[in-house]
């Protein structure tokens, strides 16, 4: 699949959009070969391989998103083994600490703090989903497009059969509007 | 673009950090000096927030699923069909799908530790809130003489199955297939018995954890 693509501009253009074909494609093409290496570098379970190649694939299409890789400067493979290397590495790591933590009796408090942040955190994200649901089209999509997916309003506008820019922003902010007023209610 | 309008692009673009340093030092200012615009602030954080948390949720779950394949052995991308492909719900959909129906779960946690009994008809699989698949068996601690009916409802009070029981029918089975994940409830109803409800799951590793 990274194959057919000659343009490495063009690939990395088509990931930061999200195209879900692509995505699903470049997934299955890497997974095979990532076990084997996996397994054979970290002597781990297939199972463990595979949640490090699902972790290290999201963290790879967010870093694109978001613009922190704006160019290949090597193959998409190579980003995606050497993020993998992190996320075994921060494994190891976590395990390694949470049985210093229980040995040294420690870092309870810690371990509060982040039980109430994770709550709060799911609390929002459950707030904000029967929010979206609510308010419905086309505000659910704007948003989603601008804020999760980070397209320009530009790009929206196209996507969304806008006239232009300034329609989206107009929306953008309408939709933004509704979407705190429905909260308050 | 009203001002009311322009004034939530601002403060959008502040939460970005897309306003120019010098704008941006003057609505921190602004923050500081007028609690009113504090508070809106923050809730747009917290909606954007929101929003971000929403799509990473609908996207892991996404690449989860692309996993599953090759757990279930089904690895062929090339030849699944529109159908299985479509089977992939985002956040919403499930909280929808899971969401528990107040009043049944009441009833039920009512008739569990005592408090309420809806009849003599005891039933003695499945137990509230196991989770299934493809099927589920019933089975009664003593069959009735008298046929039964059994009702099935999502978590939005849909009925998705209706069937009659004969009589002095001690266990049976009942097809799930082509039941979407959620939460379900099942009602056995007698005449002369009264009604046991309980809730099951189909895919519960599917419930997203606010539940």
């Amino acid at each position: 699949m990274e194959n057919s693509y000659s343009n490495k501009t063009k690939l990395l253009e088509d990931i930061q959009k999200g195209d879900e074909q692509l995505l699903e494609r470049l997934y299955a093409q890497y997974r095979s070969e990532f076990i084997i290496w996996a397994g054979r570098r970290y002597n781990c379970a297939d199972d463990t391989s595979a949640e490090v190649y699902q972790r290290a694939f999201i963290i790879l299409y967010y870093n694109i998103k978001d613009g922190k890789i704006t160019e290949l400067k090597s193959s998409l493979k190579t980003y995606l083994f050497a993020i993998a290397k992190n996320v075994f590495r921060e494994r190891f790591r976590d395990k390694h600490n949470k049985t210093s933590d229980i040995e040294q009796g420690a870092a309870i408090q810690e371990v509060d703090y982040d039980i109430d942040e994770t709550y709060k955190k799911e609390h929002q994200k459950k707030v904000v989903a029967r929010l979206l649901q609510r308010i419905g089209e086309p505000c659910k999509t704007v948003l989603h497009l601008f804020f999760f997916k980070n397209y320009s309003v530009e790009a929206i506008a196209i996507t969304m059969g806008y006239k232009d820019e300034r329609v989206v922003s107009k929306r953008k902010s309408v939709c933004l509007k509704q979407l705190r007023e429905l909260m308050k209610k | 673009m009203t001002p009311q309008e322009q004034h939530i692009d601002r403060i959008q673009k502040y939460l970005r950090g897309e306003l120019p340093p010098n704008e941006m030092t003057a609505m921190k200012t602004d923050i500081e000096q007028n609690p009113v615009l504090a508070q809106e602030v923050a809730d747009y954080h917290f909606l954007i927030e929101g929003i971000v948390a929403v799509g990473a949720f609908d996207f892991e779950a996404k690449v989860a699923s692309w996993e599953q394949k090759y757990k279930l052995g089904r690895s062929d991308f090339e030849e699944e069909s529109e159908e299985e492909a479509s089977e992939t719900y985002t956040l919403d959909e499930l909280l929808a799908m899971f969401q528990p129906v107040g009043a049944y779960e009441s009833r039920i946690a009512k008739e569990l530790v005592g408090i309420r009994s809806m009849g003599n008809l005891k039933v003695i699989q499945p137990e509230n809130e196991a989770d299934f698949l493809e099927q589920i068996t019933f089975q009664l601690e003593n069959p009735v003489n008298e046929a039964l009916k059994l009702t099935i409802e999502n978590s939005e009070e849909d009925e998705v199955l209706k069937q009659n029981i004969a009589a002095n029918t001690a266990t049976f089975t009942i097809d799930l297939k082509g039941f979407k994940p959620g939460r379900y409830y099942w009602k056995l109803r007698s005449k002369k018995y009264g009604m046991v409800l309980r809730s099951f799951f189909i895919q519960k590793n599917l419930m997203p954890p606010t539940f």
